[in-house]
């Protein structure tokens, strides 16, 4: 991926954008895992979730934080289900539990047990209804509690 | 919060809803329902497994995370390193001018020098420190004490264990966290419990007589491991380790319930036998 030449912005949103929206990096790198069961993959998800994000800055300076990181999920989400690459998956003491269950489920465990989005968010975030939440939080919940590690 | 609930399954609705039921948030029709469904699935320690889980899984999240030159990358989108070269510079420019820090500096040796000679005065002119405490003889004591007198000693008498479970979560400053303690079995009959306040420790007490006999089984949970009990054998109840004591009066197991929590279970049953009981009342912690 690496770095590529940077747009020009002011002292302001470029701070914002280091300082704020990038504190949230480890937390969408975390749905990246969940999502593609790779750090490398997870790596490229979070850079172009926010490279998705970076011309909207300007309006984005007066968002509250909450809003900003539901607002980055959605991206990663977004970007995510519209890749067709597939990564070599990461060992981690995760990969295990995830691999039994399909990306639907393990993204709404770690969304709502993980990383403590409600299941309200996670239905717009998701864009399935609440009830779908719930069956899936339902399966992934399940598969938790019963899983041998 | 549970308008969806009646459109799930009570499988869905009991997995889907397992924190509301954990934070008490589900009205008591729904806490009905839920409470139904693990009873007529014997899945009664399903919240306290999904509580264990939870944390687990939110540990190894935390391990995951952007490493440094892919985080460099996600600045380089806004700022190369020409400019952010240039605001270090200017950073460290104004940091220059300044003698704050050369200041603070000062003051901090010279605050530590003042604290190093409070702590020394203290050290020689401080009270004798309280003695340390000794759960197993003061608890065998206690539950003597709790056995001839209940009515004295319970500020809860109640026969309900789930009032007595939110009794012990909504005590302030308990200082320590213990999961919840379940009835040991039908032949018991719940007459109460307390928090014991020593000064150097608190102590959840719980107290149940054997229905037929009226003999008396008391439960102690509170903040410690098992080295704050003196060195005996240990024993291994299907896997619950603990140590087995006897008074003339009464038989006596300590073991860990979690990590940093101790409990001790007294009654006129044999040690293997308590451990049996402690075991179906708390668990154990899983090694």
């Amino acid at each position: 991926m690496g770095s590529q030449a940077a747009q020009a912005y002011d002292a302001s949103a470029a701070a914002f954008f280091i300082e704020t929206l990038c504190q949230e990096a480890d937390l969408v790198f975390r749905l990246g895992y969940t999502l593609t069961l790779s750090e490398v993959g997870a790596s490229e998800l979070v850079m172009e979730t926010y490279r998705s994000i970076v011309g909207e800055l300007p309006n984005l300076l007066h968002e509250d934080n909450l809003k900003l990181r539901l607002r980055l999920f959605q991206n990663a989400w977004k970007l995510f289900r519209s890749w067709s690459q597939e990564f070599q998956p990461t060992d981690t003491p995760l990969l295990d539990f995830f691999s039994t269950m399909v990306t639907e489920t393990r993204a709404v465990l770690v969304l709502v047990d993980g990383l403590g989005v409600t299941p309200f968010e996670v239905a717009k975030i998701i864009n399935v209804d609440e009830v779908e939440v719930r069956r899936l939080l339902a399966e992934g919940r399940r598969k938790m509690v019963h899983f041998d590690s | 919060m549970v308008k969806n609930a009646p459109q799930l399954s009570d499988e869905d609705f009991a997995y889907g809803y397992l924190p509301e039921y954990l934070d008490d948030l589900l009205p008591s029709d729904q806490r009905s329902r839920f409470e139904s469904y693990l009873k007529s699935k014997q899945k009664a320690n399903v919240p306290t497994d999904f509580g264990i889980c939870r944390g687990q899984l939110q540990i190894a999240l935390q391990k995951l995370y952007l490493d440094e030159s892919k985080l460099h990358d996600l600045h380089s989108l806004v700022e190369d390193d020409a400019a952010r070269a240039n605001h270090e510079a200017h950073d460290i420019e104004e940091a220059g001018r300044s003698e704050i820090l050369g200041n603070s500096f000062r003051l901090f040796v010279f605050v530590a020098f003042l604290a190093c000679l409070a702590g020394v005065g203290y050290y020689f002119l401080a009270p004798e420190k309280k003695a340390a405490f000794a759960p197993l003889e003061t608890l065998t004591y206690e539950a003597i004490v709790m056995i001839e007198e209940p009515e004295e000693r319970l500020d809860f008498p109640t026969d309900n264990i789930r009032e007595l479970q939110d009794y012990f979560a909504r005590y302030p400053d308990l200082g320590f966290r213990s999961r919840p303690l379940h009835s040991p079995g039908n032949e018991w009959r719940l007459i109460g419990g307390s928090v014991i306040d020593y000064e150097v420790a608190k102590i959840i007490a719980v107290h149940f007589v054997e229905r037929q006999q009226g003999t008396p089984l008391l439960f102690f949970i509170f903040e410690g491991t098992m080295k704050d009990l003196p060195y005996a054998e240990p024993g291994n109840q299907d896997g619950l380790l603990y140590q087995a004591y006897a008074t003339d009066r009464l038989n006596i197991v300590g073991w860990q319930v979690s990590d940093g929590v101790m409990g001790l279970v007294l009654g006129t049953q044999g040690g293997s036998e308590l451990a049996k009981i402690a075991k179906t009342a708390t668990g154990f912690q899983k090694l």
